[in-house]
């Protein structure tokens, strides 16, 4: 995800202005974080009016760009903070609930056959997904998907290391339980691998 | 094991959070529960594919935000508006113009021989000219009224009117100069040499342009400049850093008695081919990766696969001498080299070292004579 071809797009954008590498550092991580801010925001355009600022601003300090160590992080924070920021203006509303976000988690991209399970065990391993809480959806897309680290996303959400750990492991083991409950592999002890932990969590 | 720890365990792993000490405890758990295997491994498989969004993010909508982004770059908004841009710069075309950095290297200039005038032709004032040169075996260092700093090498001359600096900063140079110019937006540095203009949006450059020589030359160390040329002005050449841009100076070939001719039939080497224009990368030297183009700044003359003929000039130049060939077969000699701090009799050796000639040097004249 992050080559040193970044380092060479950076350097380039601030030394020369080039707005060729700009576009392709912009291409780069737009998915991603337009995902990440509609989350938080619900709304289509609010999320694109929040990236296209988030953009602008890092045009505007282009001079600093290659100095920027990790700019994955750099730019979930910018679009974090650019996300509150716009709720704030929009609803007052200060602070949000980590569990009032819309994390979206689409298919898996996979085919049932080349997991060499059933289509409804696919079905079933989407669905368990779906219904994680928003935080744990979210902690889990940023590490999976998003190539943060524990650390980063605990620093981003103003949680502790502890609780993202937590997370995950609920998300491993939603995936991993009904895998291991679809009797795939009948001589293992399944009952131990329940998921308790959900109710804890309540 | 108790379930929590697993779960926490190969979460960790996967997403290499796990220190060796964990990732021990995991490969025993699964030695001793070896039914688990084939799961994880479906695990990794899922780990490893992405999810689609559930909104397709498509190609097209990027471009289009690109270019909502593109609009807004090129063209702040005035102040005041609702998305308040404050722009430091703004973006130019991308096809041709870069922006001017401001710059702390030095710039060689090279000024070729021009009887040209930096004079606007619009004006009807005469306006005063300014001319700096150095002789043979020597080199000079001057500031001009904006601050833009110019080394000049042997047998150079830089021109600028009085007026430079106030509407625009016009230079013609004739020989080699380094720059060290002072970033000014509105105000590009044109430097005019006989053959080739080039246009200032960068920082380092290195421009040779000796009248008489086969080749005029710029070289682009760091920023960006543009290399038009006098007789074809709709052409202009972007030169990006490392790059250089050679010239032939096709009448510099007709009338040059120091460029070797062949017959017929003499059978053909690539260096001699040489295009109209070409640009190349930046030279370096294998020893020392010295930059080629520059060395002289660093008093090292460095030549590779130069012909015998070229290098005289180069020689006369340096050592300010004047070179005499009485064989002609000698100039399409091709020589490799470096000259640091021989004088021109230690430098003469060490050229025959490459390829057997005689040579005479008569210290009252300060003239070289090679012959077979």
């Amino acid at each position: 995800m992050i080559t040193s071809q970044l380092d060479d797009l950076c350097i380039l954008v601030a030394e020369n202005d080039d707005a060729l590498a700009f576009e392709k550092i912009f291409n780069l991580f737009y998915r991603r974080l337009f995902l990440f801010a509609k989350a938080f925001l619900k709304s289509r355009e609010s999320a694109e009016e929040v990236l296209s600022d988030v953009f602008l601003k890092l045009w505007q300090n282009r001079d600093s760009l290659p100095a920027i160590k990790n700019l994955n992080y750099y730019l979930f924070v910018s679009c974090k903070h650019a996300a509150l920021d716009y709720i704030e203006k929009k609803n007052k509303v200060p602070t949000i609930n980590l569990d009032d976000l819309a994390v979206e988690f689409g298919e898996i991209a996979l085919n049932p056959e080349e997991l060499f399970i059933s289509t409804e065990l696919l079905m079933r391993i989407q669905q368990a997904i779906s219904a994680l809480p928003p935080k744990c959806k979210l902690i889990f897309r940023l590490i999976k998907e998003d190539g943060l680290k524990y650390r980063e996303v605990a620093e981003m959400l103003n949680l502790s290391v502890k609780t993202v750990e937590t997370q995950m492991s609920l998300a491993l083991s939603k995936i991993g339980g009904e895998l291991l409950a679809a009797n795939v592999f009948p001589h293992a002890n399944l009952s131990r691998f329940g998921d308790d932990r959900l109710e804890q969590e309540k | 094991m108790e379930q929590n720890r697993f779960w926490d365990l190969l979460a960790k792993k996967k997403s290499g959070e796990a220190t060796p000490e964990e990732q021990l405890e995991l490969k025993q758990y699964f030695s001793q529960n070896p039914a688990l295997t084939a799961a994880t491994n479906q695990i990794d498989i899922l780990w490893n594919s992405s999810f689609k969004p559930d909104e397709e993010i498509s190609n097209q909508q990027t471009a289009l935000a690109w270019s909502n982004i593109m609009q807004k770059i090129s063209n702040p908004a005035p102040a005041g508006s609702d998305t308040v841009i404050t722009e430091k710069k703004s973006l130019r075309p991308i096809r041709m113009f870069y922006r001017i950095i401001a710059a702390a290297s030095i710039l060689f200039i090279l000024i070729s021989t021009g009887w040209f005038l930096i004079l606007n032709q619009k004006k009807e004032q005469q306006v005063k000219q300014n001319v700096v040169s150095t002789k043979n075996g020597s080199k000079s260092k001057i500031e001009l009224p904006d601050g833009t700093k110019v080394w000049l090498n042997a047998g150079s001359k830089l021109i600028y009117d009085d007026d430079y600096g106030k509407e625009s900063r016009n230079l013609e140079l004739e020989g080699e100069a380094f720059f060290d110019v002072v970033h000014n937006k509105n105000m590009p540095l044109v430097i005019k040499t006989r053959h080739m203009n080039v246009k200032v949006l960068g920082t380092a450059f290195n421009v040779r342009a000796y009248p008489g020589d086969v080749t005029s030359e710029a070289a682009l160390i760091r920023g960006a400049i543009e290399v038009s040329f006098p007789d074809r002005p709709m052409e202009k050449l972007l030169l990006k850093p490392q790059q250089k841009i050679t010239i032939v100076n096709r009448d510099a070939i007709l009338n040059n008695p120091l460029v070797a001719t062949r017959s017929k039939d003499a059978p053909v080497d690539q260096e001699s081919i040489i295009p109209v224009i070409s640009v190349s990368s930046l030279t370096y030297n294998k020893k020392d990766s010295a930059v080629i183009e520059t060395s002289w700044l660093n008093n090292k003359l460095i030549f590779r696969k130069k012909e015998l003929g070229e290098l005289s000039k180069d020689i006369e130049r340096w050592f300010n001498v004047t070179v005499y060939f009485e064989d002609s077969s000698l100039i399409g000699k091709r020589f490799t080299g470096t000259f640091h701090n021989e004088n021109i009799q230690e430098a003469l050796v060490a050229l025959q070292l490459t390829y057997p000639f005689h040579f005479r040097f008569e210290k009252n004249n300060n003239t070289v004579f090679i012959y077979r």
